[in-house]
């Protein structure tokens, strides 16, 4: 599949070039990694949905900057799906709706907190917003949800379903999966102090919210591509590996390996903002080696200045490289 | 060519019975079990389609959702002859809605008065995502996912699963949907002003709203090539499946059921036939005003007056992302046995729609049959069920 625009909305803001920015600069401990409010005001996107919750408006955001991103509007919306992929979707939304019945009783509530509610709500409001008409899909998982939302996109291409399809992934803090968390998880006191799966002393993490999403298109030929790794893919120049996601292929040392989902806190769909880091650093031809990534705690100190990396494996089995022109 | 994808297994536990026998029996019969709430306490009193009888929980953080799923998976997997360990290639497609929510009631009251509260309930909300739990419990590591498409999970989940099948990513692929009769959705039905007083009535002119149900149906499906190696025969087939959205509203559906026509034309053009091949309908029929109103509508349109249709949510009650894969086992039952039950709660004529569907149990002929599923949300989904003709 040809990555034809990526959008995302995370702690450091919203787009690439705050992705770009935060990637770039130095590591400042930071003790939370929520969106900022301001990030998600947008009145020409987001004109029509004044009733929709953040989690709805930071999945909207990031659909509605992949398509602005790859430059081309949409010709045939019925031919365009999106999948979207959540661990735990609005939940801030389903905890205001219990608030209404613990506060009205079950008979006064409100329907429209009801329907934000639901983990579908951000893909209808995505489907009016960009006007696509083909299958919309929400889907959840707890392991890997990004990687199951980018293998359906890859067949809806492949069997003609649609012609492009936007494949994302998102999730949101709040204060009772704050709380579940800290129960759960050892919470770091300041993200100088997140320490990845794979540190000695145990993970500490920070949790995070974020929405991405990628418009990928049937085209195999040529561009940033990414798909599933296959047996007969070629091994990765570099692994990109995900902070919590307990999964680590090392190969023993031979294949270079870097972390950065950390510059976005700890969620459920951190390899959707890994993927998009590396949709970046191959789109820009150029490693992010900041002193919490390569060359430093989390991250090989291999030097990338002989050639770039041309391969990249998103944890999981998502693979992306350059093929065709962009090559060179 | 495709490898023909097969049924192979097919489990169905809701109000109108335990198991697919049981189930059948009962919509023959013209029985309804729609009753007054008993699950638990709520000022909303309104019609409910429970399951009776469910065993006891086996423990008490897990959700009815997940029992019910058993009931069915276990009468599925009985019948597909497959057991947890096989080794086989095995994908999990499930669709919900109440199970993929975090909204336990008590945890979360607790948690507000003293921003404190146990996890018992969080850890069964950890361990109940469907397609995890099935994966794990077969010991399965193919593609697995929870489409949570609202109203329409369980009929995307089974186009989910066919799409993997055809793309070779597994060999059988364990799909349906399945939802309990929840406080949380109950609450919000009645406030969006689309549950009903009165037993429900898909498509009559006096209908008041939907009835909220609960129950699961699971599907195995299979492709040919993996039945024939295991020695099980079934001449049930999925044969086409559709999407697409209204892009039109949050909560109603298109005045004029543009969506849904484009994705019952999808799932046709999939499965290679014409509309006229169609031997009956299973609606989703919920009996609201607008969706019965779409639906019956565009039905008319696409299939002409002739078509037999029916919802057997009139026995179910609707049971959201459960619906799907419960209506598709009664479509391929009523492929298979040759025979539909009658639109129960039908008895006058919607003008607006001009739709009579089945009034009692009906003979019905043909290789095809349709089930479609609209969702809250815009979306639409249409399955295209078949059955192989007798040599």
């Amino acid at each position: 599949m040809k990555l034809c625009g990526t959008g995302i909305v995370f702690s450091g803001g919203r787009g690439l070039s705050a992705l770009e920015a935060a990637l770039a600069a130095d590591f400042a401990p930071r003790s939370s990694f929520t969106v900022p409010s301001d990030v998600l005001k947008d009145r020409a996107v987001l004109g029509e949905m004044r009733r929709a919750d953040r989690f709805s408006k930071m999945a909207t955001l990031a659909a509605y900057d992949a398509v602005a991103e790859s430059g081309v509007p949409i010709e045939n919306p019925e031919r365009v799906g999106v999948i979207f992929a959540t661990a735990f979707g609005p939940h801030n939304t389903t905890f205001s709706f219990l608030d209404e019945i613990l506060a009205y009783g079950d008979a006064a509530v409100s329907p429209t907190v009801f329907s934000n509610s639901v983990h579908n709500a951000a893909v209808s409001y995505i489907s009016n917003t960009l006007k696509i008409k083909g299958p919309t899909w929400t889907i959840t998982c707890f392991k890997n949800p990004f990687q199951q939302a980018l293998q359906l996109a890859q067949i809806w291409l492949a069997e003609g379903r649609c012609d492009q399809v936007l494949a994302g992934a998102g999730d949101e803090c709040g204060t009772v999966l704050n709380y579940i968390c800290s129960q759960k998880l050892k919470i770091a006191e300041s993200s100088d102090q997140m320490r990845p799966f794979f540190d000695p002393a145990g993970p500490a993490v920070i949790p995070g919210e974020l929405a991405v999403f990628f418009l990928l298109s049937r085209d195999t030929t040529g561009g940033i591509q990414m798909e599933l790794q296959t047996e007969s893919s070629p091994p990765p120049d570099l692994l990109l590996v995900d902070f919590e996601s307990r999964e680590l292929d090392m190969r023993a040392g031979r294949v270079p390996a870097g972390c950065w989902s950390h510059r976005a806190g700890a969620t459920p769909v951190s390899q959707a903002f890994t993927c998009a880091v590396a949709g970046l650093m191959l789109k820009k031809k150029n490693i992010y080696c900041a002193a919490d990534m390569l060359n430093g705690r989390y991250g090989t100190d291999r030097d990338f200045s002989g050639g770039f990396p041309l391969r990249m494996k998103c944890g999981g089995r998502i693979y992306m490289q350059i093929k065709g022109k962009e090559k060179r | 060519m495709c490898d023909p994808v097969l049924i192979t297994g097919m489990g169905v536990v809701s109000a109108a019975g335990s198991g697919l026998h049981e189930s059948l029996q009962s919509m023959a019969a013209g029985e309804r079990h729609a009753g007054p709430l008993t699950l638990f306490e709520s000022p909303v009193q309104l019609p409910v389609f429970e399951v009776r009888g469910l065993p006891p929980r086996q423990s008490p953080d897990r959700m009815r959702t997940m029992e019910l799923l058993e009931l069915a998976l276990a009468e599925a997997l009985a019948m597909a002859k497959l057991s947890p360990g096989s080794g086989l290639r095995i994908g999990t497609a499930l669709g919900t809605t109440v199970a993929c929510q975090l909204n336990d009631l008590n945890f979360y009251s607790t948690w507000r008065e003293t921003h404190s509260a146990p996890l018992d309930s969080v850890d069964g909300y950890l361990r109940g995502n469907l397609a995890e739990a099935v994966a794990e419990k077969l010991g399965s590591d193919g593609p697995h996912l929870v489409v949570v498409n609202a109203c329409s999970s369980g009929t995307d989940a089974i186009g989910a699963a066919l799409s993997w099948l055809n793309a070779g990513l597994c060999d059988i692929a364990i799909t349906g949907g399945a939802d309990e009769l929840n406080r949380i959705p109950l609450a919000g039905f009645k406030a969006l002003g689309v549950a009903g007083d009165q037993p429900c009535a898909p498509f009559d002119a006096n209908r008041k709203g939907l009835n909220l149900g609960e129950g699961a149906g699971v599907l195995i499906l299979e492709t040919a090539s993996s039945a024939a190696r295991r020695g099980i025969q079934s001449k049930l087939r999925v044969c086409g499946y559709g999407s697409s959205s209204d892009a039109y509203h949050l909560t109603a559906p298109h005045p004029a059921g543009e969506g849904l026509t484009r994705a019952i034309h999808a799932a046709l053009q999939q499965a290679g036939i014409q509309p006229s091949e169609i031997a009956f309908v299973n609606a989703h029929g919920t009996s609201t005003p607008d969706n019965d109103l779409v639906e019956g509508r565009a039905l008319l349109k696409l299939f002409g007056p002739d078509i037999k249709v029916l919802s057997t949510k009139g026995y179910t009650g609707h049971t959201l992302g459960a619906a799907g894969g419960i209506e598709a086992v009664f479509t391929a039952a009523g492929l298979s046995k040759g025979w539909i039950p009658g639109s129960a709660g039908f008895q006058t004529l919607d003008e607006a729609i001009g739709l009579v569907p089945t009034l009692g149990k009906t003979e019905i002929s043909g290789r095809y049959a349709l089930s479609t599923s609209l969702a809250f949300g815009g979306n639409n989904a249409a399955l295209v069920l078949g059955m192989e003709e007798s040599s």
